[in-house]
């Protein structure tokens, strides 16, 4: 979409700062009640989701241009939605999808992030974000025993993503993802090395072109399997493949889930059981794009009308996504049917939870600033008295991990995965 | 024309008084300030003599010392500072001007005292929310202009209340309405746009009348108010808590503070309530004897809906709240009854005025801080006490929580008698001393009279500052009042 | 004229070089504003006059190294926190912009004596959710929880939902630290004499007086930096139970809490309702339903929902309403105030609107009457864009009620005229104050800033509705600019204007929102 057409969209920014804050009903304390890590770290006003409205208002207009400062602005940004939830709850307006006009804008421009740049050369060799060779994208399947959807026909297709593929410290829980779908008679396969990148890193970054070709050549590889469901332990690639396809038009028509919805399902449906206690406190860790970005997008074409003389509404009605419907209950159910775990909530959870810190090409770009949002959360676990910080998605893993090796202080962080196979007795 | 002259044309000859008796009688009163002669007293009937006067002083550059309160007078800031002052008696303004029962206000001129004022409300079903009983000659806008603590913290918002709207005429002579009595429109047009001078704030974007209230009359004259008055109850319950120890009743005390039930909320000790109670010299000496040390004193209220229940759900978790802080609320203790307590702080007091009943004069010492913090202060002026020889039996003790609980109004009265020189000086000298340390304590000396000006403006000198810009503006020429707070 | 590179040195040596910035967009972030003034849609300005710089102190060291540099280099400021609302702008350039983020701690909160200390940037709700667990609560203004608490106090206006019950920012001040516009640490009150928080007045007169009287100097005259605030009591649970997702949360009622929209036939038997039920000491919250809550749209998560249900017949708040929260304190005072409740709308002529009894509807704008978080979804989501048409008013409650009733008729004539919303609602806004001792109203109308003809009929509203609230008169002087009301209220412009100069003789403080103090003067 052209940045001209948001114009009115981004003029209607009342400027009420409430994408600054976790939706106002929901402040629990005075330390946890921010939800921005932008302007939490850098205070400017421009750094809040309402402030790059603002800040693309500014440049449509031709009130300033691209600076150094602009483009820090617009990338140090986690593209972690919450800023978009906060301001739904009280407008009908697109905070997030702005900002990532912006960034798609401003390559198309090209005002490219060096490290953006770095890593978008890298996936267009490579077919990986992670600088690793895609021959070696395979390997932490060596000795599975799982299907290739490339050369047998499977209904299941189990996606590793970019980081737990060349991830060596990930492995055993990637593996033990796909040892639980097998333990519970699953009809799973891998793409091994013929896996790629789902495209939705980039996209973030402001690379459309790259979630296209992705998008085309997964659909394509899926179709050609036979495959009916589509389940990935990584949040990102679930965000991607759920919703960001859709959104360009080249939706998987598989079903698409991620580990913990097919462990769930799986668990009710009695195909797996947890009998082991695992006797600890956790605190749940939403993933961004599980949690309130993993919302299913519902295509729609409409347009915004006026009735009652001047009220703006859709025809036919937009199905807004404003974090209602992500997957925050899934995983908690899942934690909750462990023998003896107990689980306590941060003050920040679900839909209002705070990023881990990794999204949006921050980890990559600015380590330090992802590592001091991680920091936050890692603050904000400890204060439940939680032995540790469960997660369902290997970035946020990541963040917080990298973070507690610089500081020495913080929490144990665990893959959802890990604490499920130990209360199947698979344990990691 | 002589300035006596031109004051006469003012006021009227009647109003003018320049007689050595009635000079005499305003160059002091009961506080240690010096005694300085005015040199003369007018009293003017309604605001243009006011403003008038105010213009001609201005022109004269001759002080002004407003009063609207009829002796005898304690504080110091009615006695002129210096020298060829012109005393404003505005005691001759005595106008109800009117009672709204439906907006539960009153609007009365700046001499409209108590006594007067507390019948009036009273047949229209209102009642003031009163200070501890002033006496009869005691200016109700006086009082309030003083920021005079309230005996009922639940109905006071803020410390300017019951002050709302007032007429000021500022040192230059000026007139200024304060809150929706600025306008638009004339009261009369107000009033008929439904309209009760009920907001106290502005106009704009300040406040003249938090800087009159409070200024001892160094920015300007107010010549009326509208008040807010409270309705009077249908049923009403009243209740004493004695104790030992001060700290033993202040949680129940915040209890009730919390819970908005409790109307009058007063806290004083035996001296204090025998001097209020008492008939004549002997009860006096009975009763302070019999009633507990500190006694705590609480009214609850019934209105026009069910007032018996509205007082019983309150009772009972009042009562319950007494078992919790191990105090035990009585109707009557040892021989007084709550409710004829009750009665004495809904009236002023008769004559002689209950403060200098004992001995004839008083000395007040009083300050803001917090409820908890009161035995810490207890504590210093029983040790001022007795290094000034002054018996600490006889200090009386008064606590008044204020605007709904958010501080607390501190007071020691030493009672003594000015017909002995010695005596006097040892309560001179225990009163400075006393506000030195006090304030080194914490206590927040936010009516600094007299000669505790010095020491209160000592320790701020940010305020003196801001003050005296303020009295640049409202009153450049210096006329009012001058010699006053840090003037 | 921009900072040259020199003077910009100077501050970043004093700020550090993270906190300042003069970069253009960084810039239009705190120009950005919904300005009032304005013809047409197509003239509309999205941004006032840019700040040279911005600014971010940590303390008020920092603060008034910043404001007595600003006088010595010709440089004028404003602080600003969140930047919600006009008065937030600068209307001329040359000035930087202090943003106060960084000075975001609640100092004490007094449990016993009801009050709390905080910094600038410490908003309604994160106050809210550490006084409700002790059992304490704010009022939250209008504007919602997401604002700043020390703002309100010392800088802006102060009503909202629980007015009634929990007061008026302006009166619920209490100490102050007060960088005055030339530089000079000003405590205000008994912090002034180092005895803590507890009183903004004193010694003497108050110079609570100077700093704001019905509404704050909006950064016309220095930088607050600290203040106090009264709190009062909560009788609810230190976290209430919601329920939800968001935009869908809803709350459970907690026991002996009651939430009703109450309708009579009149503006008459209202104002005598309103009388007798603030007498009886019954509201905790108490407001005009219609906005900015108690509202269809406050219940509703998106325009479309509201708009399908207004459709249906749904959702139709009555034109003579209020909604009410009553919280009792233990269960014969629930029983009592459901008893007097009931006899007071029986012989008033009123009764409890079944709108506001539906499950969803009542938990959900029982949530919004006691946090204040549902605000835009009136104020902005609807049409984008609300204005005030000048009909508004502080005093009494039948004052209240009558400039209501006499709007309609403006009303009705913009939303025939297309102008502004219509959708069978009546949107304008009042609370009773402090026990219904005095109550406010003013006349918001939703419309549509991109819209010319919109545009165009809502000027006109304001023309109307300010001429109606001359000739009535209306106690207006509240929000109207003071040179233009100032000539009917004792010319208080003036006096204003003689503060300006005296506590700002640089004329440093940026006066968009206060007086210039450039006028001549007599």
């Amino acid at each position: 979409m052209a940045l001209k057409d948001l114009e009115n969209e981004m003029m209607r920014c009342p400027r009420c700062s409430e994408c600054k804050w976790v939706p106002l009903a929901k402040i629990k304390s005075w330390r946890f009640a921010q939800v921005c890590p932008s302007i939490g770290r850098y205070n400017f006003h421009s750094y809040s989701g309402g402030g790059k409205l603002i800040m693309g208002l500014s440049v449509l207009q031709g009130r300033a241009d691209y600076t150094d400062e602009y483009l820090d602005i617009l990338h140090r940004c986690q593209m972690c939605g919450a800023c978009d939830v906060s301001c739904k709850c009280n407008k009908d307006m697109e905070p997030l999808s702005i900002t990532q006009e912006l960034r798609a804008k401003a390559v198309e421009d090209g005002q490219l992030n060096p490290v953006h740049m770095m890593l978008l050369d890298g996936l267009k060799k490579e077919d990986n974000t992670m600088q690793a060779k895609k021959a070696d994208r395979g390997k932490w399947a060596d000795g599975l025993c799982v299907k290739d959807i490339n050369r047998e026909k499977t209904e299941v297709y189990f996606h590793a993503g970019c980081r737990y593929s060349f991830d060596e410290g990930m492995w055993p829980t990637v593996r033990t993802s796909v040892n639980l779908l097998k333990t519970a008679g699953l009809d799973v396969g891998i793409a091994g090395k013929e896996e790629n990148c789902c495209g939705g890193r980039v996209y973030e970054m402001g690379y459309q072109g790259e979630l296209t070709k992705y998008a085309e050549h997964t659909g394509e590889m899926l179709r050609e399997a036979g495959i009916k469901t589509v389940v990935t332990s990584c949040s990102e690639c679930y965000h991607a493949f759920k919703v960001l396809y859709g959104k360009i038009d080249k939706a998987l028509k598989v079903e698409v889930l991620h580990i913990t919805e097919y462990l769930h399902r799986l668990i009710t449906q009695g195909r797996l059981t947890l009998t082991e206690r695992v006797p600890m406190t956790v605190t749940y860790q939403d993933p961004c794009h599980l949690g309130r970005l993993g919302e299913p997008f519902i295509p729609w074409k409409g347009e915004e009308i006026k009735v009652f003389n001047h009220m703006y509404v859709y025809d036919p009605p937009k199905p807004w996504r404003k974090g209602t419907h992500g997957v925050y209950e899934v995983p908690r159910d899942l934690l909750r049917s462990i023998p003896g775990l107990n689980l306590v909530e941060m003050d920040r959870t679900r839909e209002y939870a705070w990023c881990c810190g990794a999204g949006g090409g921050v980890i990559d770009a600015y380590p330090d600033f992802a590592a001091w949002t991680a920091r936050e959360r890692i603050a904000e676990a400890k204060t439940t008295g939680a032995e540790a910080m469960v997660t369902a998605c290997p970035w946020c893993k990541t963040s917080f991990d990298n973070a507690m090796e610089e500081d020495g202080d913080g929490i144990k962080v665990l893959d959802i995965v890990e604490l499920v196979a130990r209360a199947a007795g698979k344990g990691v | 024309m002589e300035l006596t002259d031109r004051l006469k044309q003012i006021v009227g000859g009647q109003g003018f008084f320049d007689g050595p008796d009635v000079l005499d009688q305003f160059s002091r009163d009961m506080s240690f300030v010096p005694h300085v002669r005015p040199r003369c007293v007018v009293r003017p009937g309604n605001s243009e003599a006011v403003q008038g006067i105010i213009r001609l002083a201005c022109e004269s550059k001759t002080p002004v010392v407003p009063v609207s309160s009829g002796a005898p007078r304690f504080r110091g800031d009615t006695v002129p500072g210096i020298g060829g002052a012109v005393v404003m008696d505005l005691s001759a303004m005595k106008q109800i001007v009117r009672i709204d029962r439906k907006n539960r206000v009153a609007m009365i001129e700046a001499g409209v005292t108590f006594e007067e004022l507390i019948p009036a409300l009273k047949k229209e079903g209102l009642r003031l929310n009163m200070p501890l009983p002033p006496r009869r000659s005691k200016s109700v806008i006086g009082s309030m202009l003083e920021r005079e603590p309230v005996t009922m913290p639940v109905f006071q918002w803020d410390a300017q209340d019951p002050l709302l709207c007032t007429e000021v005429y500022f040192g230059t002579g000026d007139r200024f309405r304060t809150g929706s009595a600025a306008g638009p429109g004339t009261i009369e047009e107000q009033w008929n746009a439904g309209q009760a001078q009920l907001n106290p704030m502005g106009p704009g974007q300040f406040d003249v009348a938090r800087i009159v209230q409070g200024s001892q009359g160094t920015m300007g004259v107010v010549t009326w108010a509208s008040v807010r008055c409270e309705v009077v109850p249908e049923s009403q319950k009243s209740f004493l808590v004695g104790c030992t120890d001060l700290g033993q009743v202040a949680d129940f005390v915040y209890k009730l503070l919390w819970l908005r039930d409790a109307e009058h909320c007063v806290l004083f000790n035996n001296v204090i309530v025998a001097a209020l109670a008492a008939k004549d010299k002997g009860e006096y000496a009975a009763l302070k004897s019999s009633l507990p040390p500190w006694l705590f004193f609480f009214s609850l209220a019934g209105y026009q809906d069910f007032p018996e229940e509205r007082i019983a759900f309150q009772e009972e978790r009042i009562f319950e709240a007494a078992r919790r802080f191990g105090v035990q609320p009585l109707e009557s203790l040892s021989d007084l009854s709550a409710s004829a307590l009750l009665e004495i702080l809904s009236e002023p007091s008769n004559d002689p005025y209950w403060r200098i009943r004992a001995k004839g004069a008083c000395e007040d010492i009083f300050f803001l801080t917090t409820l908890d913090r009161t035995p810490g202060f207890v504590e210093i002026m029983d040790d001022l006490s007795a290094e000034h020889g002054y018996d600490r039996a006889d200090i009386g003790v008064y606590m008044q929580p204020m605007v709904q609980g958010t501080c607390c109004h501190c007071e020691f009265t030493l009672s003594y008698d000015s017909s002995s020189l010695k005596e006097t000086g040892r309560i001179r000298s225990l009163s400075l001393a006393a506000v030195e340390r006090l304030q080194g304590a914490g206590a927040f000396f936010s009516r600094p009279y007299g000669q505790w000006a010095d020491t209160v403006f000592r320790r701020n000198t940010e305020a003196v500052n801001t003050l005296r810009k303020a009295k640049q503006i409202f009153d450049p020429c210096n006329i009012m009042n001058p010699g006053k707070l840090c003037f | 004229m921009p900072l040259s590179s020199d003077l910009y040195r100077e501050l970043e040596d004093m700020v550090g070089t993270e906190y300042i910035s003069a970069d253009p967009v960084v810039l239009d972030g705190y120009a950005y504003q919904r300005v009032g003034e304005f013809d047409t849609a197509s003239e509309r300005q999205a941004f006032t006059p840019r700040p040279e710089a911005a600014v971010l102190p940590e303390n008020t060291e920092a603060v008034q190294a910043i404001v007595k540099w600003c006088n010595r280099r010709g440089v004028s400021f404003k602080a600003s926190c969140t930047g919600y609302g006009p008065w937030n702008a600068m209307t001329r350039e040359g000035a930087i912009l202090l943003d106060m983020r960084r000075m975001n701690r609640i100092l004490d909160l007094d449990e016993k004596n009801m009050f709390i200390v905080v910094e600038p940037y410490v908003s309604f709700g994160q106050i809210q959710s550490e006084a409700w667990k002790r059992g304490l609560n704010c009022n939250i203004i209008g504007a919602g929880a997401q604002t700043s608490f020390l703002a309100s106090h010392t800088s802006m206006g102060g009503c909202g939902i629980q007015t009634v019950s929990m007061g008026y920012s302006g009166r619920n001040i209490l100490g102050v630290e007060w960088v005055t516009p030339t530089g000079e640490i000003v405590r205000i009150g008994s912090p002034g004499n180092g005895s803590g928080w507890f009183s903004g007045d004193g010694p003497g007169p108050s110079i609570r007086g100077i700093i704001r009287g019905c509404n704050g100097a909006s950064g016309g005259l220095g930088v607050f930096t600290k203040c106090a605030g009264k709190l009062g009591p909560w009788p609810g649970p230190a976290e209430l139970k919601i329920e939800g997702t968001s935009p869908e949360y809803e709350a459970e009622i907690p026991p002996l809490f009651d939430y009703h929209i109450l309708e009579w036939p009149t503006w008459e038997k209202c104002a005598d309702g309103l009388y007798r039920i603030c007498e009886a000491g019954l509201p905790y919250a108490l407001h005009k339903a219609g906005g900015p809550g108690s509202h269809g749209a406050i219940v509703t998560t998106t325009n479309n929902e509201y708009w399908e249900r207004r459709k249906a017949g749904e959702l139709l708040i009555p034109k003579v309403s209020m909604g009410l929260v009553m919280a009792a304190k233990s269960a014969r005072e629930h029983t009592f105030q459901v008893k007097v409740l009931d006899k007071i709308l029986a012989e008033t002529g009123g009764r409890i609107c079944p709108v506001g009894e539906e499950p969803t509807f009542r938990r959900r704008d029982f949530l919004h009457m006691v946090k204040a978080c549902f605000v835009p979804r009136l104020a902005f989501r609807l049409t984008g864009a609300f204005t005030e048409d000048g009909m508004i008013g502080i005093d009494s409650i039948a004052h209240a009620t009558m400039g209501l009733r006499m709007d309609e008729a403006i009303k009705d004539k913009y939303a025939e005229r297309g102008a502004i919303l219509a959708d069978g609602t009546y949107n304008t806004w009042a609370a009773m104050w402090e026990a219904g001792h005095l109550a406010h109203f003013e006349c918001g109308h939703q419309f549509d800033q991109m819209d010319d003809e919109s545009v165009r009929g809502v000027a006109e509203m304001m023309r109307d509705g300010m001429d109606m609230a001359e000739k009535v008169p209306l106690a207006s002087h509240w929000i109207a600019p003071p040179k233009m009301i100032g000539p009917q209220c004792e010319n208080f412009h003036l006096w204003m204007g003689a503060i300006k100069r005296t506590f700002d003789p640089n004329l440093r403080s940026d006066p968009s929102a206060y007086i210039s103090g450039e006028e001549d003067y007599e």
